[in-house]
């Protein structure tokens, strides 16, 4: 079974190169940290949208215990305090791929209501969102797969999944190939193989747009972090 | 970093928690630190100099957090009522925020009980529904809802209160077919047997018209609605024969068992054998369809909105009709008086022999 560590080593050497100009642990432990007040707005936000809804106790993965807060009516609640440090973890992460000039390939469900929900975030941030199946072959074998038009010919730093349960393909092959992943686990999903899980509720269209959202606007952030920082000049623009 | 564990320092929260699952049916949350030894997390806060955090400084506890969990807490089964927010309408179906887990599921084929034109439109975004969960949770913890469902039944209860209230409503003709007619009513289908049509012309013509019906059976568990225009005609114009009397109608309908005739919009059966005394071989030969016709009531069915006539009792002699319907129909209102009359005498006999009856009984019982 592969299990990710999930060591600095885990991530693109340009990451690796920005981060150590820090000490690697306390410039995430302070990016990470909760500032207080900000975040009870996020928390509430996460509330509202049904984020902390996870699936019936009987189904959930032994391996989501860490991040399960307790049970209610049958069904587990995620705990939120975990969810919004290790969603500005996986944030920043995306943050700096983008401000480093690498590109980000989503994942999102093919539910074609979901989904147009979430497509025009993707167009906004200039993502490369993966519409239908993940190819087996799709990163690890781009040439005799053909699938490498879906994501710009070039692999991509790293990968935001929405549905992790349906993608677990994906996740593979970005492990295989060292491609950071930020995925939003439901309590149903093994996390060990991904990077940067975000356990959330992966069920709810409100949920969904809301973890859009904030990738969208992490790599707008990093964009604007880019250009701050002198400039793609190097590679291509995107 | 050490995984996950170590990350998710929850210094900010304020409180320190054990991990592994809990059962939170009772909402007390209370904060458990590692007994007698630092956490964790307080020695990290120590390694690099960061401050504890405190309840005020955050603003947010687990207490909170369960109390804002509980607000969104939700017990749905199947055949509830629920109301919803339109979050996504396509073509397929709509998904529905019902304050699950999971969106609600509301198809197509379920907006309304009539089949939709344009499903993807049919909802505008953010409108509030009620609507009614038609199936159990399926493996991804979604529900199936419907609104077609509720509709009908809010239709069936509509029509049931108006039964029971007995008055005339209004129905639409979709269709006439040779058993009856088919209509529709508050958002159902009835239908009107030939017999309850009453003066309807049976011309495709009359598809789309408004008339006036009353209620003869409701039953939503088989899914019958029969209605009666003649009851609604009937009671409008309030016609009431006594037996006895003496009509005039127009022939409507000639059988092998007699004729219908129209009485001021009440349809009445001149039976075979109450026509004349003497045999018929041939009604049809007799009189024919929309001849005028007088004859006598000998009862009346209002709320089966039929009656029976005759008019054997209206010859002089036996045979008179079939030789001379018009001296019959001349004579009718004299030979109707001496039947009344005949009657009325029997009546009060068989009234005298009742009373001689029980009051000999009470004799004996004395």
């Amino acid at each position: 079974m592969f299990r990710a560590s999930r060591t600095l080593l885990q991530e693109s050497p340009l990451v690796q190169r920005k981060l150590l100009q820090l000490p690697a642990e306390q410039r995430l432990f302070e990016e990470t940290m909760l500032r207080g007040r900000e975040n009870v707005n996020l928390v509430r936000q996460l509330i509202r949208n049904r984020v902390h809804m996870g699936h019936r106790a009987f189904f959930s993965n032994r391996r989501m215990y860490q991040y399960i807060y307790g049970e209610r009516n049958g069904m587990h609640v995620i705990n939120l305090d975990k969810t919004v440090i290790l969603m500005r973890r996986g944030m920043a992460l995306i943050r700096e791929m983008v401000a480093n000039n690498c590109t980000v390939m989503w994942c999102a469900p093919n539910k074609d209501e979901i989904f147009r929900v979430v497509s025009p975030l993707a167009q906004q941030a200039n993502a490369y969102l993966l519409r239908g199946k993940f190819v087996p072959g799709t990163l690890t074998d781009p040439v005799e797969s053909r699938q490498a038009v879906r994501y710009g010919y070039k692999l991509p730093g790293c990968l935001f999944i929405m549905n992790t349960k349906d993608n677990a393909r994906a996740v593979h092959e970005a492990a295989l190939l060292s491609i950071p992943v930020v995925g939003i686990v439901d309590t149903d999903v093994n996390p060990d193989p991904v990077t940067y899980p975000i356990p959330g509720n992966d069920e709810s269209p409100q949920a969904i747009n809301l973890y859009a959202n904030f990738a969208m606007q992490a790599m707008l952030e990093g964009k604007a972090l880019r250009e701050r920082r002198g400039g793609g000049s190097a590679g291509r623009s995107r | 970093m050490e995984g996950v564990g170590f990350v998710s320092g929850s210094g900010a929260l304020g409180v320190v928690r054990n991990a592994g699952v809990r059962k939170c049916q009772v909402p007390t949350m209370v904060a458990t630190k590692a007994t007698g030894k630092q956490s964790k997390f307080e020695a990290m806060r120590k390694k690099y100099g960061v401050a504890a955090k405190d309840l005020e400084e955050v603003g947010f506890s687990y207490d909170e957090f369960d109390a804002a969990v509980a607000d969104y807490e939700y017990n749905l089964t199947m055949g509830e009522t629920v109301v919803g927010k339109i979050f996504e309408c396509t073509a397929r179906g709509a998904l529905v925020d019902i304050g699950a887990k999971a969106a609600g599921w509301l198809p197509a084929d379920e907006f309304a009980t009539a089949p939709v034109e344009i499903p993807s439109e049919y909802f505008a975004p953010e409108t509030a529904i009620e609507l009614i969960i038609a199936s159990r949770e399926d493996s991804n913890g979604q529900l199936t809802l419907s609104l077609r469902r509720l509709e009908f039944q809010r239709c069936w209860d509509r029509v049931i209160q108006l039964q029971s209230e007995d008055v005339p409503v209004f129905c639409e003709v979709i269709s006439i077919n040779r058993g009856g007619v088919l209509v529709k009513i508050q958002g159902l289908r009835g239908f009107i047997p030939q017999s309850h049509a009453g003066d309807l012309n049976m011309e495709n013509a009359e598809v789309g018209r408004q008339i006036s019906v009353k209620f003869l059976e409701v039953d939503p568990a088989k899914n019958r609605l029969v209605l009666s225009k003649k009851l609604a005609s009937a009671s409008r114009k309030m016609n009431n024969f006594a037996p006895g009397q003496v009509v005039e109608g127009v022939v409507s309908g000639v059988k092998p068992y007699g004729l219908f005739v129209d009485v001021d919009g009440v349809s009445g059966l001149l039976h075979i054998s109450q026509i004349s005394h003497s045999h018929i071989p041939d009604v049809s030969a007799l009189v024919g369809v929309g001849q005028p016709i007088k004859c006598m009531v000998l009862n009346q069915d209002k709320n089966k909105g039929r009656m029976s006539l005759s008019t054997k009792v209206l010859e002089n002699e036996p045979g008179d009709m079939v030789k001379d319907a018009e001296k019959v129909f001349a004579g009718a209102e004299e030979v109707a008086q001496r039947y009344r009359e005949k009657l009325e005498a029997e009546k009060k006999a068989s009234a005298e022999v009742a009373e001689e009856i029980v009051s000999a009984l009470d004799f004996a019982r004395v």
